[in-house]
């Protein structure tokens, strides 16, 4: 063995012939060194930088470890930031139970070394973000058709000239508009107006005047027609003293509810972290328009419209830390909210038998977690069937929390140690033409009050005027008019609902055993209020969406789990900076505007002058060209795409798309492709990115961007609900390595500008002059009260 | 003794050589002393894991495992059909066995088992003849397409002497995962204790030091 070896290192060694003698010749080794074992110890210098990591939207923790090579840091690798409740701590003799973070009062030296956080496979591999061989670099301007992939590099400066005030494609000799095209405000101050924010202000309030003359139902088809000319009028000649016309100001001088020029411009995004959404909204606030949209379509607006609806929040879920049995229905264990790394608390207290977790999905668990993780296979999108089977057994079984539900009232409920009351003993018509809307204190007589009324104690009574009130009554009421209506309480209906069906008949829906939908509701009624419903896109996400997650939150709202530890929690809030040292938000000089977006997300048709008009002229209103979504809490990627496509309610004329890849995530997104590659469409289509994706392809100017890891998308971080609103806590994204963008100037302080989201934004609105952009522009609060920057 | 005699030597020689790289003589920081009497191991509970794979990122970018190779995997594993769809994920890396199969079929002596009972590569020795990788019944060996040695789990042996675990603890969002000494008293031997425990193929009798919990299937 020892001759092989020797023959080897001569081959093998520098300087062969010195080793090999060397060897030869070496006595046995040291026996003080027997003890210790010889191993290469890794001792280079690192540099830890703790942020927030961005490889999903559930923004955990990182400690990203930093290595200087040749003069340059780079991102050696990605860790757990141990100081973050997503990614929880351990370290060499604390490893069992990753249950909580570091005190925040911990040193950095400490957690450095020490300390350690978990952190999932894609939170580490962000690395591949920044050092991607595919980065845009430099901007890109298209260089032949739109998507035919052909770009050439531009400057900078030529970027912002073309897209604030027009460009031509070379390649196909296209003309493309400029942002200035779609700034009214600058249009009007351009040509020399004294005071155009004021003219902007009274063409609203005047807009507002035609929308109200045309909902007087006295007034007549030609009356809100007068008015308009009217207001035509008015307008053209006081634009014409100026060389202007009501074309350059409105999208449609005959349609004034569709508002400004404005309006044709969107900026669209993805993925929305804080910082980068003020930075933005203060772009489209300043320019003056209301198409200001997020992707949320795509991400879980069911999901945020149903809880809103219920309770007036958008995020809410079961406080993990101490639920006792939780009904985790569609949220994919390692996937969803909070990650891969997040759920590690969940899972480790299911294996530690604190939490019995029933898994309702399509799809097996991942681990059972000592038998503690109950799989409830489920026919996708039938899980409202489940939640009304449960609520059956709920009502069967009298284990609804009548104390709670019998309180009308929000005084009433203090002696009760409830944060909020429910409407459970409300009383609603079900019949005649107010059907559906709750019996209200003036309708019955009782009270001059537009107040919902409870009955207690065969009593009708303003629910704020008593304490409890009914909470089963179903019968008939004579109304102050005269007229006999039926009225049935909340719960009532629910009930009935609940009881339409039998439970065997609500399994055979759902596809589960219903002797499982009983022990289902038996563990958690049992277990309340420490217990809950964690559900998330994946029953979210199909076109019952909205009735699947109520009918979950209905079981949430039976047992009074609410604001209760171990229940339903609201996403815990964050620290507003925006009106902090300095006032980011809000800047004197930026315009009004109005209109529907061009989604027609929370926006009601009946307020339209299409509708209201069809109405006047005895045309059936209804039947448009595409839906109109009054209910929906945020924007629609499907409808966005399509309004562009139908120019309903208007023709856009430009879209900023950033953090976005609308083609491959939205369902059928290669619908939109339809839109994007036509530029009668959508005729100036700006993309802020790091790579060119399967939208990207279609623009014709493309922003270089920074990652998460070098400026993109720092500042301030929430925690969604999934981590257990229990938890104030907010983290900071912060740079952690140099952008490798194109340098593209100096800032007045000195710091290297590389080509950016931000910078871009800066520019631009410099470029087009918007308020809030440029010297001066921002106010100091606070102790910084009085300076300007 | 001849394994050990081996490294030093060459040590030595490199020192005489003047070149620095490896065999650096450590001095413990904190953390754990290397000592005869220390064995060290894993204790991982099949129950926790839920296959995110985090241990075989964090691995991979620990030790620079080139693409498509790895030192710890995660094993899918379905049971039977009557079971219906239940999944389990092992963790599995090299097992630094009490009695290693690999250590003898080395031709030049560069795996070898350590005073700390970590059976280790040394790299400047391999000469990649990958004898090795087929003489692990585990298959936690695998020729490094880069360098063309040998190359497998250290169990972190550059990080735990400094008071570090070793990378896919570190990671690890359940802590299905516990290393440290089975000697001494401490969670690792605790869990052993108190839990059944079972390791992977003990009929080859290579003793392996990573004790799993509900390791129901032979994997």
């Amino acid at each position: 063995m020892d001759k092989n070896r020797r023959d080897f290192m001569k081959q093998l060694l520098i300087g062969g012939a010195v080793g090999a003698t060397i060897l030869s010749d070496l006595p046995a080794m040291a026996k003080d060194e027997e003890n210790k074992a010889e191993r290469p110890q890794d001792k280079t210098e690192y540099k830890y930088v703790y942020s927030s990591c961005l490889g999903c939207n559930v923004r955990c923790g990182i400690k990203a470890r930093i290595k200087n090579v040749a003069g340059q840091e780079i991102i050696d690798r990605i860790e757990g930031n141990p100081y973050h409740p997503y990614n929880r701590a351990a370290k060499i003799d604390k490893q069992d139970h990753k249950y909580d973070p570091i005190p925040y009062n911990t040193p950095t030296s400490e957690a450095n070394t020490k300390w350690v956080g978990s952190l999932c496979p894609r939170g580490q591999d962000g690395i591949h973000y920044t050092y991607y061989p595919y980065r845009v670099i430099k901007p890109l301007k298209r260089a032949g058709k739109r998507g035919e992939g052909k770009w050439e590099a531009i400057t900078w400066e030529q970027l912002i000239k073309e897209i604030a005030f027009g460009g031509t494609i070379e390649a196909t000799g296209e003309k493309l508009p400029g942002i200035a095209d779609l700034f009214p405000l600058g249009k009007l101050k351009k040509a020399g107006f004294e005071n155009p924010l004021k003219i902007l202000e009274n063409m609203k309030k005047d807009t507002e005047a035609i929308i109200a003359l045309a909902e007087d139902k006295k007034s007549s088809a030609l009356d809100v027609s007068n008015k308009i000319a009217e207001f035509k009028s008015k307008y053209e000649s006081l634009l014409s003293t100026k060389g202007l016309s009501l074309k350059d100001i409105l999208i449609d001088p005959d349609r004034p509810d569709l508002g400004t020029v404005a309006n044709q411009f969107a900026y669209y995004r993805g993925r929305g972290q804080g910082h980068t959404d003020y930075f933005s909204t203060n772009f489209a606030n300043s320019l003056g328009t209301i198409n200001w949209l997020r992707h949320t379509s795509a991400c879980q607006n069911a999901y945020y419209t149903a809880n809103k609806a219920l309770f007036g929040q958008t995020d809410l879920q079961p406080d993990i830390y101490s639920a006792k049995v939780v009904i985790m229905a569609g949220a994919q264990m390692g996937r969803l909210h909070p990650g891969a790394t997040g759920q590690g608390l969940i899972i480790q207290r299911a294996a530690n038998k604190e939490l019995k977790i029933y898994y309702v999905n399509p799809t097996a668990p991942r681990t059972e977690a000592n038998e503690n993780i109950i799989w409830v296979p489920i026919k996708p999108g039938k899980d409202a069937a489940l939640a009304l089977g449960m609520i059956r057994w709920i009502f069967e079984n009298n284990k609804y929390n009548a104390e709670y539900l019998k309180v009308p009232n929000k005084l009433a409920l203090k002696a009760f140690n409830y944060a909020t009351p429910s409407n459970a003993t409300w009383l609603v018509i079900t019949n005649g033409d107010k059907q559906g809307q709750f019996l209200k204190a003036k309708d019955l007589g009782i009270s001059t009050e537009n107040k919902a009324v409870v009955r207690f104690n065969n009593e009708f009574k303003v629910f704020d005027t008593i304490n409890e009130g009914e909470l089963f009554f179903a019968g008939e009421v004579t109304l102050a008019d005269g007229k006999k209506v039926e009225v049935k309480t909340s719960l009532q209906i629910l009930k009935e609902e609940a009881m339409s069906k039998t439970l065997q008949e609500w399994g055979q829906i759902s596809g589960v055993d219903p002797k499982m939908i009983a022990q289902m509701a038996k563990d958690l009624t049992d277990a309340a209020p420490q217990a809950g419903t964690y559900v998330h896109r994946g029953v979210a996400m199909h076109s019952n969406g909205e009735y699947n997650i109520i009918s979950y939150r209905l079981i949430d709202i039976l047992i009074g789990n609410y604001h209760k530890k171990g229940g339903l929690l609201g996403r815990a809030g964050h620290s507003d900076y925006s009106h902090y040292c300095y006032e980011i938000a809000k800047f004197s000089g930026q315009p009004v505007k109005w209109g529907p977006q061009i989604d027609r997300t929370k926006f009601k048709y009946e307020k339209t002058l299409e509708y209201l008009m069809k109405v006047k002229k005895g045309e059936n209103p209804y039947g448009t060209i595409r839906p109109w979504y009054p209910l929906s809490a945020e924007e629609s990627y499907t409808e966005t795409f399509a309004g562009m496509f139908y120019k309903y309610p208007y023709q856009m004329k430009a879209m900023i798309l950033h953090f976005a890849n609308p083609v491959l995530s939205a369902n059928h997104g290669v619908k939109f492709i339809d839109t994007l590659s036509d530029t009668d469409k959508l005729p100036l289509f700006v993309g802020i990115t790091t790579t060119i994706n399967e939208t990207y392809i279609y623009a014709d100017y493309i922003v270089p961007d920074t990652t998460y890891l070098e400026t993109g998308t720092s500042g301030i971080q929430y925690l969604y609900a999934t981590s257990g609103g229990a938890t104030v806590a907010e983290s900071w994204r912060s740079p952690v390595v140099m952008p490798r963008t194109e340098q593209i100037g100096v800032s007045p302080k000195g710091h290297p500008r590389h080509a950016s989201f931000y910078e871009f934004f800066i520019d631009l609105g410099k470029a087009l002059g918007l308020a809030g952009f440029g010297k001066d522009a921002v106010e100091g609060k606070k102790h910084n009260a009085g300076k300007k920057i | 003794m001849s394994e050990k005699k081996i490294v030093l030597k060459k040590r030595d020689f490199l020192k005489l050589a003047g070149t620095t790289i490896a065999a650096i003589k450590l001095l413990p920081k904190s953390g754990f002393t290397a000592t005869k009497s220390q064995k060290f191991g894993f204790y991982i509970d099949v129950e926790k894991c839920y296959g995110c794979m985090s241990c075989v990122i964090a691995c991979a970018e620990e030790n620079h495992v080139p693409l498509n190779s790895f030192r710890t995997k995660v094993k899918r594993v379905t049971e039977s059909k009557k079971d219906k769809g239940k999944v389990t994920f092992v963790p599995v890396q090299c097992n630094h066995c009490e009695n290693p199969t690999c250590v003898k079929p080395c031709p030049v002596g560069a795996t070898y088992k350590g005073p700390d009972g970590l059976v280790v590569i040394d790299n400047d020795v391999c000469i990649g003849c990958g004898k090795c990788v087929k003489a692990c019944p585990y298959n936690a060996r695998f020729l490094d397409p880069i360098k063309g040695i040998a190359n497998k789990c250290s169990f972190c042996d550059h990080r735990i002497y400094s008071g570090k675990l070793p990378a896919c603890v570190e990671s690890c969002p359940t802590s299905a995962k516990i290393f440290g000494d089975l000697n001494a008293i401490n969670e690792i031997s605790t869990n052993i204790k108190n839990n059944k425990t079972s390791v992977r193929f003990p009929e080859f009798k290579t003793k392996p030091k990573i004790y799993y919990r509900n390791l129901l299937k032979k994997i």
